[in-house]
């Protein structure tokens, strides 16, 4: 039985007919020039592509033959004793490949839930605070220039949350790294409200219209607590890490599309991660507070106050939200979380987004703090 | 009769053009498209053989004979394997993926091959990797080093470029001769240089415009005047650099012995950006127009009904804009490198052989308008499909012209090159297209 095929001899582009034949352990190649037998061990089959014609290639140059798929070349080749590597067996069969797509996403999701968060949480202590200070304090310095203003709290109010702060941060040996990087501004800012900020860098920005809101200190100091989890449990260096990595993911598996599809499924996957690490602020905020013989039910009072107060100018003012909105994601792109407060009223939409947000519904958060306290301990 | 047989019949009694149309547009079943594609073969056949008996200049078509399905498979069993090593497997992945679409490109029956070796794929990505992630600490940890880095790495680009475009063409062959690229790094920078630091010079001065924007050195009214006058200079700048580039990358390049030769006018590349910048903004303020009466007409719909529009509507608004920005983008991008490529094999010969390139608007649009709304409905998992669908498109509509047959080309001195130029270039998105 032969096949006929082509044969080509590399040094030329000229197309010559021959025929194929399996000989004992080698290749009969019959050509107008006569035959030539070449043991098995010294040609190369290409894999097949598809209804791709296939090579087989000759040791010792650059000839080979071209011939059409078909079962006579599969005949062939099995007498030759060739066979196709794994992956090409694979690539055959559509329930391999069904397989197969399974199984990358069920390991693209156990890199999502479990891998990339704990190689960042490994990683992120080694992250220099000094490099992370350097980019805090230029974005600081934008926000300043734009939606930050001058605080105009008395000197003496602002003495007395600064000296509260200092005790608080004192009490976490795990601050140490960050020196005295570790600071807090004051500031005013209309046109989010009543907020805080933690910058990766160590500076936390408390604003007017936080402290007017909280008659008790002991609450303030409660949110400070909470933005100083951000810096001990290095959310910012996590954050950063993991949607670098997330954002190269997603280039390489969607970069096709366009680069909007990239941005907005990074978004998304961030803002997962966003809502674990303000629960880990939360619980942080709790043990601290405990440390210094207080109760986390003074979070939960500013978590309240916080969320009344917006659901309230929500109300007010539905069509001028979504300005506020936009300034609190300024904050959240240059820092590493501010308290949450305007997210998640009750509304349905906004349960059924709950996945979109950054923060967890405050309603939630408000409860850990004051059902479970103990848990917090862990 | 046999289904093949009715199949045949009704394929074989359409005209030529309206079963090429079809092919384009992926309309047939995977039984009917072998057929297709072979009446094609047979009817244009036909018009071969009568100009090869006159001594007339034949045509012959490139064919892709891949097909989604099969690219799917391969695609998702090499992503798993490239996924569970980590990524070392992807340098194999992508020899895999390349000798798909090149073996799978036939011209006159005989098939191109890619020889890529996966070992020196991995070395360039390795290396890749490194240097991306080397300037990334440096940017984020000492980022008053970031520039003068870049500068001082820059002279390095080009001789990645070099390096990248010798690596694809020696590996690229066609009845056993490979594809050669002769250009010089010096080469390369006399023709680039001067345009590219001038196309920099004026990314500087928007952003430095910006800059004194923002300080309010200097007032909006001037500040859009500025910004006009260097977008307009760098429009005039962009299809410069594209002439230079393409004329290069083609002077250059060889089939063994065999130099192409471009013939390439600075003017037509200017035709591009206009048919690319005029026709595409036309498309998408259509587009717009469109889609803003849509929402018009859903808000009124929603006013009637509830007072205002309610959030599903809004977030079905918002999924219908980013699918049809999605759509344009896609077909943006593709109706580009088509005019790009049609220009370049329309002024291309290869000893006494001509090119030709026919690709069209509304061919394009057909591929690529569906090839977007299907990867957006996906999330990406059409992306075999749409680059084989492409892909066939591609070949269908680009043809060589010769007087004889493709027997009398001779073997250059080839030699085995590193991929490390290829694979910063891969990064770093440049595009090489041969």
């Amino acid at each position: 039985m032969t096949l006929d095929a082509h044969y080509f001899d590399g040094r030329s582009s000229r197309r010559h007919s021959v025929s194929l034949a399996a000989g004992e352990g080698c290749l009969l190649l019959d050509s107008p020039d006569g035959m030539r037998i070449i043991p098995v061990a010294d040609i190369r089959v290409s894999e097949p592509q598809g209804s791709a014609p296939r090579t087989l290639r000759f040791a010792g140059g650059d000839a080979f033959c071209e011939a059409g798929q078909g079962p006579e070349l599969d005949a062939l080749l099995a007498a030759l004793g060739y066979r196709n590597p794994v992956a090409v067996r694979l690539q055959g069969r559509w329930r391999w490949a069904l397989i197969c797509l399974g199984a990358i996403f069920l390991t693209l999701a156990a890199c999502y839930f479990w891998g990339l968060p704990w190689g960042a949480k490994v990683i992120a202590p080694h992250v220099p605070v000094s490099a992370m200070h350097s980019i805090s304090e230029t974005a600081l310095a934008q926000l300043d220039g734009s939606l930050f203003k001058p605080s105009t709290l008395p000197e003496e109010r602002r003495r007395k949350l600064l000296k509260g702060f200092q005790a608080l941060a004192a009490a976490d040996p795990d601050l140490a790294p960050f020196g005295d990087r570790l600071s807090l501004n004051f500031r005013a800012a209309p046109r989010i409200g009543p907020n805080a900020f933690a910058f990766p860098g160590g500076q936390i920005v408390l604003f007017d219209e936080l402290v007017r809101l909280h008659d008790d200190d002991e609450e303030i100091f409660a949110i400070l607590a909470h933005e100083l989890g951000h810096l001990s449990k290095r959310h910012g260096a996590r954050q950063l890490i993991q949607s670098s990595v997330i954002a190269a993911v997603a280039a390489a598996w969607l970069g096709d599309i366009s680069y909007a599809a990239v941005a907005v499924s990074t978004a998304l996957l961030n803002s997962g991660y966003s809502r674990d690490m303000e629960r880990e602020a939360d619980d942080y905020a709790a043990i601290l507070l405990r440390r210094q013989g207080k109760s986390p039910a003074l979070l939960a009072n500013a978590l309240e106050k916080l969320d009344r107060f917006h659901q309230a100018r929500q109300r007010g003012t539905a069509s001028r939200s979504s300005g506020t909105e936009t300034a609190d994601k300024t904050g959240e792109k240059n820092g590493s979380g501010n308290t949450a407060s305007d997210d998640e009223d009750e509304d349905g939409i906004e349960k059924h987004l709950d996945w979109l947000s950054s923060h967890p519904g405050t309603g939630e958060r408000i409860r850990r703090l004051r059902e479970n306290p103990e848990s917090a301990d862990r | 009769m046999n289904d093949a047989d009715v199949l045949r019949k009704n394929i074989s009694v359409m005209e030529e053009e309206e079963i090429a149309r079809r092919l384009d547009v992926d309309m047939f079943s995977d039984e009917a498209r072998p057929i297709a594609e072979e009446e094609l073969e047979k009817k244009r056949g036909v018009h071969e053989k009568t100009g090869k008996e006159a001594g007339e200049t034949v045509v012959y078509r490139l064919q892709f004979t891949g097909s989604g399905g099969e690219y799917f498979r391969i695609w998702i069993v090499n992503l798993l394997l490239g996924v569970l090593t980590l990524g070392i497997y992807s340098a194999w992945a992508k020899v895999r993926r390349e000798q798909y679409f090149h073996r799978n490109t036939l011209l006159d029956g005989s098939g191109f091959d890619y020889h890529g070796n996966p070992k020196s794929i991995l070395k360039g990505r390795v290396i890749a990797v490194a240097f991306v992630a080397g300037l990334w600490l440096v940017d984020n940890t000492a980022h008053a080093f970031y520039y003068p880095v870049l500068l001082a790495l820059s002279p390095f680009i080009p001789w990645m470029m070099i390096r990248s475009f010798i690596f694809r063409s020696r590996n690229t062959s066609f009845r056993g001769l490979h594809f050669d690229f002769h250009g010089t790094y010096k080469g390369l920078c006399k023709t680039y240089l001067a345009p590219f630091i001038a196309l920099i010079f004026l990314g500087w001065a928007m952003a430095y415009v910006g800059v004194m924007a923002t300080e309010g050195r200097i007032r909006p009214g001037e500040m859009s005047l500025m910004m006009g006058g260097i977008f307009f200079l760098i429009l005039l700048l962009t299809p410069m650099l594209l002439h230079r580039f393409k004329r290069f990358q083609f002077d250059h390049l060889a089939f063994g012995a065999s130099r192409f030769e471009s013939h390439l006018k600075l003017r037509s590349f200017y035709g591009i950006f206009l048919r690319a910048f005029v026709l595409a903004p036309a498309l998408i303020a259509l587009v717009l127009i469109l889609v803003f009466g849509f929402i018009g007409f859903m808000a009124a719909q929603g006013f009637t009904m509830t007072g205002a529009p309610g959030h599903t509507g809004r977030i079905a608004i918002g999924v219908i804009v980013a699918l049809i920005y999605i759509m344009v983008v896609s077909v943006q991008q593709a109706y580009f490198a088509a005019l790009t490529s049609n220009l370049v094999w329309n002024n291309t010969r290869l000893d006494a052989h001509a090119f030709k390139g026919d690709q069209t608007f509304w061919g394009i649009c057909g591929v690529a308008a569906s090839n977007g709304l299907f990867m957006f409905l996906t999330l990406g998992l059409y992306w075999p499909w749409a680059k084989v669908r492409l892909a066939r498109y591609r070949a269908s509509h680009t043809a060589v012209l010769t007087a004889g047959d493709f027997d009398d080309f001779a073997a250059g001195a080839a030699k085995e090159q590193s991929a490390i130029g290829e694979e910063l270039a891969d990064i770093f998105d440049f595009d090489i297209s041969l």
